[in-house]
């Protein structure tokens, strides 16, 4: 469905180019759920914004290909972009979601005009209804200020605008950041009845590695805008073979109370990166090699791939 | 989107300022209709000649004034009608003769300061007479030689002087020449004792007799007049030149309203749709618009409208035009803040992402969080245009025949009205120009807190 290769997004700034994304590459395919993860910086909003054609300046797309159903978007007029792709085919559930209705108008005129801009030929009062349903939310809700709703309620009414068009592809940007426990378990497990229903391929931006544990089938892990390792859920959660994968897994608190392990140090400065490994300076297995040669992404198993000279 | 609309109109009837502004607003619209259908087109043109004003009063107090203590005269209108026509002949020669009386009530213990006979009809006549009885059964013959139709006679004028002094020699057997206004006036209306010209007013019923003699017949179409011109007049009083305040006044109603409304609606729709595109767009052209809003800002407006109103002659639409296109940048840097912070919400990110045409965003997304603090700034902006307007007006630039409270105040600086102590010139006037812009103020605090909730009301 979704084929990124060498994906490069540099952003211009003041001190020099910022290197957000550097030769990533990426795939989902169809009806699969794939999470993309990684510290805070480490470029996977930024492949979630790239996808969509969402990088504004100062950011830039200075190479590689995105293909989606096999068509390059990156080359694409954007005026095709937005008519046949956006919302339509790749429809993304942000951050902040739960701000993504403007204060003025009701929730059922929003998702109303998604429907007419986009040409819905049915009923739309219906369709509004059924998506709400979908979302687990009252019809009722339609009729509401984004205000007279509570944050959880925002999200799932944001999903069911990200759903209005039936879009093959639908991206969650660290969709449950602000919400609480119960109702991220209630999303999760929307977007599980979605996949299983609608056969629609997600990718899943977060930083919970516990939430993509529970859901998803294969994991991307990102460090400074390269790939740290890639593979199945399994695999890459049960025997990570990334240093910096180790790190993050020891870093999640657990509920018996075990004490956490950190990673030490901080991400490089994305305008001076080192020379070899970029994940060299905090690295506990550091070698010579690390810190004058790039790792490349190899295979490691049938089900998982690694960016690191230990292997 | 209805309910927002419903909950703020709510919440502005019930501020007090907000429905005092409204009530006021009403009042004062209520006026302008009023102005509007009963001020004749054409005032302004009949407003700047004096020639049009000469049976008024000149520089006469408001009628009321008796109530706070000041001594006036009123003026009375005293109509002839009802022309009595007989036929008379002497030797072979006919003449026609027409009679008319009135009479009027006079209670003033003050002099008037004029009298005018403004007699009316077609055709040649001879001469007038005008038999002027007062109430203690004095009379005064008054004899207008070759009179015609339209011209006003008055106290000033020889034949009115000729028969005072022979009432004068009459009475006393003094003959006195070189008499005044005032004297012939007071010969008129005073008692008179010994001493001619100086007793008290004589209260009572006045009879007016005028005589048309002609040789030929004449025809009476409409009212000839004998007005006595007071030292009150109107409700307002009048000017230098006899203009009624009040008349003034209701004229440069409308004018002041759709100047302030004009400048203000055009300045902020303007404004705010350049500032909120600027900060809508943000990047280069943000940068070159708000660089042209800056020039446009640093433009020296005063200097601009001086030669622009001397070099060419504006009508009022120009004059609001250019009024307002030297004040929106105000309102652009204004709305470019706002709609930079509008453009760091999720939604409009959102909105990109969903795939909705730009210009959709900015009309349906935009300008709506833009519109509360474009109505409260146009609101407020109206009497800032009222007030500019009468400032410029009081400064001789304005368009060329239009009525403005400032070119009233303008030429009552430019004749003294504080010399000769006619306060009502100056206090209408100005007074109006205040009260035009409260309603408008009261409406504009009243949004400006439903809009922007800056101060907490802990009663």
């Amino acid at each position: 469905m979704i084929d990124v290769h060498e994906l490069r997004v540099y952003f211009d700034s003041a001190r020099g180019l910022v290197k957000a994304l550097d030769g990533v590459d990426f795939h989902v395919g169809r009806g699969e759920i794939v999470g993309v993860a990684g510290e805070s910086g480490c470029g996977k909003t930024t492949l979630a914004l790239a996808i969509s054609r969402l990088i504004s300046s100062p950011g830039k797309i200075m190479g590689g290909k995105i293909e989606f159903e096999g068509r390059d978007i990156i080359e694409m007029d954007e005026d095709e972009f937005r008519k046949s792709y956006r919302w339509k085919k790749i429809a993304m559930v942000f951050q902040g979601s739960m701000n993504g209705f403007t204060p003025v108008f009701t929730i059922g005129s929003q998702i109303d005009e998604v429907l007419m801009i986009h040409g819905y030929h049915g009923n739309r009062v219906d369709r509004i209804a059924e998506l709400l349903g979908m979302v687990e939310l009252e019809p009722g809700i339609a009729r509401r200020f984004p205000h007279e709703l509570s944050g959880g309620q925002k999200q799932r009414a944001f999903l069911a605008m990200a759903l209005a068009i039936d879009p093959p592809f639908l991206i969650a940007d660290e969709p449950t950041t602000a919400l609480d426990v119960l109702t991220q378990s209630s999303i999760i497990n929307l977007l599980k009845t979605l996949r299983k229903k609608k056969q629609i391929s997600i990718m899943l931006v977060t930083h919970d590695l516990a939430l993509l544990s529970e859901i998803v089938d294969r994991v991307y892990v990102l460090y400074a805008g390269k790939l740290a390792e890639v593979g199945t859920s399994d695999a890459v959660f049960e025997r990570p073979k990334h240093p910096y994968t180790k790190g993050l897994i020891a870093s999640v608190p657990t509920i018996t109370g075990k004490s956490i392990s950190g990673i030490s140090g901080f991400m490089p400065d994305l305008v001076n990166l080192p020379p070899g490994c970029k994940f060299a300076p905090r690295c506990p297995n550091v070698m010579t090699i690390c810190k004058n040669e790039e790792p490349r992404v190899q295979r490691i198993s049938e089900e998982q791939k690694a960016a690191c000279w230990l292997y | 989107m209805d309910s927002i609309w419903k909950s703020t109109t709510r919440q502005f009837l019930r501020s007090k300022s907000g429905f005092a502004g409204l009530v006021m607003m009403i009042v004062i619209l209520l006026f302008t209709v009023y102005s509007a259908a009963e001020v004749p087109q054409n005032i302004a043109f009949k407003w700047n000649n004096p020639q049009s004003w000469t049976g008024n009063p000149v520089g006469a107090a408001p009628v009321w004034v008796g109530v706070i203590g000041l001594h006036v005269s009123p003026s009375i209108p005293v109509s002839l009608k009802m022309w009595q026509e007989s036929n008379v002949s002497a030797g072979a020669a006919r003449f026609y003769e027409y009679n008319s009386n009135s009479s009027f009530s006079w209670s003033s213990s003050t002099t008037p300061q004029d009298v005018s006979f403004l007699p009316t009809f077609r055709g040649n006549a001879i001469s007038a007479t005008i038999a002027w009885t007062k109430p203690g059964a004095k009379a005064v013959d008054i004899q207008v030689s070759q009179v015609q139709s339209g011209n006003q006679y008055d106290a000033n004028s020889p034949d009115f002087k000729n028969a005072i002094s022979q009432y004068i020699l009459a009475q006393t057997g003094q003959y006195s020449s070189g008499l005044t206004k005032s004297q012939v006036m007071s010969a008129l209306f005073d008692q008179n004792g010994k001493g001619l010209l100086s007793g008290p007013v004589d209260t009572g019923d006045f009879t007016v007799e005028v005589q048309l003699l002609s040789t030929s017949p004449l025809n009476f179409t409409s009212n000839s007049s004998f007005n006595v011109i007071g030292t009150s007049y109107g409700p307002m009083g009048t000017d230098y030149y006899g203009r009624p305040i009040d008349l003034g006044i209701l004229a440069g109603l409308p004018n002041a309203l759709e100047l302030g409304i004009l400048t203000s609606v055009v300045a902020v729709v303007g404004g705010v749709i350049f500032g909120g595109l600027a900060g809508y767009f943000g990047g280069r052209k943000d940068g070159i618009m708000q660089w042209t809003t800056i020039v446009f800002l640093a433009l020296p407006a005063l200097n601009f409208l001086v030669v622009i109103s001397y070099s060419s002659s504006l009508t009022l639409l120009e004059e609001g035009l250019l009024i307002s296109f030297l004040s929106w940048p105000f309102y652009a840097i204004i709305a470019r803040t706002v709609a930079l912070s509008i453009k760091s919400q999720t939604y409009i990110e959102a909105d990109r992402a969903m795939g909705i045409p730009a210009y959709r965003t900015f009309f349906s997304h935009f300008m709506p969080r833009l519109a509360p603090v474009s109505i409260a700034y146009t609101v407020l902006g109206i009497p800032a245009g009222i007030l500019l307007v009468e400032t410029l007006g009081f400064l001789g630039i304005q368009p060329p025949n239009l009525i403005t409270w400032g070119t009233i105040l303008d030429s009552a600086f430019f004749n003294e009205a504080a010399l000769y102590g006619w306060w009502w010139w100056v206090l209408f006037p100005g007074l109006m120009i205040v009260i035009a812009t409260i309603p408008f103020v009261l409406m504009g605090f009243a949004l400006d807190k439903i809009i922007a909730p800056r101060v907490t009301n802990f009663d």
